[in-house]
């Protein structure tokens, strides 16, 4: 791409959204990208290099684990923006290389943390308004699927009748038959006219959240925006139980073993800095280029990067 | 037998499924930010020209289609079938009307056609895409008349049934694009 009207324009959002952090005094931070540990995530790859002496250190995914660990300093509000890496996450909406806006803020209520996150999409959009919704109000509106009394079969159906789903079904977990119809069949609609958010997913859905009860069943305090279909942004109440969180980290090397994936090791800096505690704290990752994309009504991510991965 | 990713098809790339050859139209990748990546793909049934959607998580491996293309030149037609030769080899085959399809309307002796195999079995006949074709028959042409908008139905000597402008006669040879079966220009 080389389009100086849009390499302008991210110039211009980027000072924009610090003017917008700097208002809010928020501070920036500048974490570094290439870490020693990598997220810990079921499905998300990072990118490997290597530090002296042949230790291996990994491109981050997200600047959340540094983020934390300043957070635990009791540095306050942090935000940055930053390029970070998936391994072999390319198309329309993705490329391995990206922009991220992440953010913590303490002692502050959902709803105002949902109202700060609205007010910076709407730098980029326009003032388009929003509505909230839960993970299964919205699952079961589209499927008629009831995600706390279904099981894998009905699921598996499901996406077989209705996004031919070609996977057989010894090679697909309940979750991601789950995740795949609400990538493929649900968010397509979702967010048509004004942004969406989707809260209160199932407990699987989630590494670093807490977790509440609402009518006799537990889900994760996770919640995602969306805009046109598009996902923008995920967003925690940040789980700062440490044991809880050591628990879920272990709980994803297995099952990242059983995919036949890498065992990651585990950041036990991070670990004590959330014993040390975070405090109640909200935190969100938004993605720059995907809300660049809809600015400037593009169908791909690859028309607002500067240098898409095909282009290097 | 050679496998690949979903992640890693591309268009233009021909895959097996179920016993059937397919040719892979478009593949998007699906992922949130938090769970398993998936590939939607479309793909084209070779035999059977149907288009469908099929979604695959991206690591599922999914095996090259044992499709092989040659060149070979038409040497005679018969009553219900035509007879290729491999120019090197000068191995021949002989080959259906019913398996020609469409393209029966694209045979001229001497040509060079591409022939698309599936486990050493011929499934179709792809013709040059321009062909340099004699008119057969045709209403007489209206001198003057240069502009090629009007149009007229001509006959071609493959039997091959177009559109020409006015100024093309009996007896011309023409250029037609094969995919359209469209005029192209007079030679």
């Amino acid at each position: 791409m080389y389009n100086k009207k849009i390499i302008e324009d991210r110039a211009f959002l980027l000072r924009k959204i610090r003017n917008f952090f700097y208002k809010k005094n928020i501070l920036e931070v500048d974490c570094p990208i290439l870490t020693k540990y990598p997220s810990i995530d079921t499905h998300i790859e990072s990118m490997k290099t290597k530090f002296f002496n042949e230790e291996i250190g990994y491109l981050h995914t997200s600047p959340e684990y540094l983020m934390k660990r300043l957070l635990s300093k009791g540095v306050g509000d942090i935000y940055q923006i930053s390029h970070v890496f998936r391994k072999d996450e390319v198309g329309s909406l993705h490329n391995m290389e990206f922009t991220l806006i992440e953010w913590y803020r303490k002692n502050i209520s959902y709803k105002k943390f949902i109202l700060e996150v609205i007010e910076l999409i709407q730098i980029f959009l326009g003032n388009l308004s929003f509505s909230k919704t839960s993970f299964k109000k919205i699952f079961y509106k589209y499927t008629k699927i009831d995600i706390e009394k279904t099981n894998k079969k009905t699921l598996y159906e499901f996406a077989k009748k209705n996004i031919n789903l070609a996977t057989p079904f010894k090679n697909i977990d309940k979750d991601s038959i789950m995740m795949v119809i609400m990538n493929t069949y649900i968010e397509p609609n979702i967010g048509k006219n004004k942004i969406t958010i989707i809260d209160n997913y199932p407990l699987s859905q989630s590494a670093l959240a807490k977790t509440k009860k609402i009518n006799n069943s537990i889900v994760s305090e996770r919640f995602e925006f969306f805009f046109k279909g598009i996902e923008l942004g995920n967003g925690y109440h940040e789980l700062t139980d440490y044991k809880e969180q050591k628990k879920r980290f272990i709980k994803i090397n297995k099952e990242r073993k059983n995919m036949k994936k890498e065992i990651l090791p585990i950041d036990k800096k991070l670990l004590l800095a959330l014993k040390k505690g975070l405090g109640n704290c909200y935190g969100i990752a938004i993605g720059f280029d995907r809300l660049m994309m809809l600015r400037h009504k593009k169908s791909s991510i690859k028309d607002v990067i500067l240098f898409p991965y095909e282009d290097l | 037998m050679v496998q690949v990713t979903a992640n890693e098809l591309k268009a233009g790339m021909k895959v097996e499924i179920n016993d059937e050859p397919y040719l892979i139209i478009s593949n998007q990748f699906v992922k949130p930010g938090k769970g398993s990546a998936f590939n939607r793909i479309k793909l084209k049934n070779i035999l059977t020209n149907r288009v469908i959607d099929k979604t695959y998580k991206s690591t599922e491996k999914l095996a090259f289609a044992d499709v092989e293309e040659t060149l070979m030149r038409l040497i005679y037609t018969e009553n219900e079938s035509a007879i290729f030769m491999d120019d090197k080899t000068f191995d021949q085959i002989t080959v259906p009307f019913s398996i020609l399809k469409d393209k029966i309307i694209w045979l001229k002796e001497d040509t060079l056609y591409e022939i698309l195999l599936y486990k050493g079995k011929i499934i179709e006949i792809i013709p040059p895409i321009f062909m340099e074709l004699k008119i057969i028959k045709t209403e007489p042409g209206l001198r003057g008349d240069t502009s090629g908008k009007v149009l007229k139905p001509a006959l071609l000597e493959t039997n091959a049934k177009i559109q020409v402008p006015l100024f093309i006669n009996e007896g011309d040879i023409i250029k037609v694009d094969t995919r359209t079966s469209q005029y192209v220009s007079r030679v």
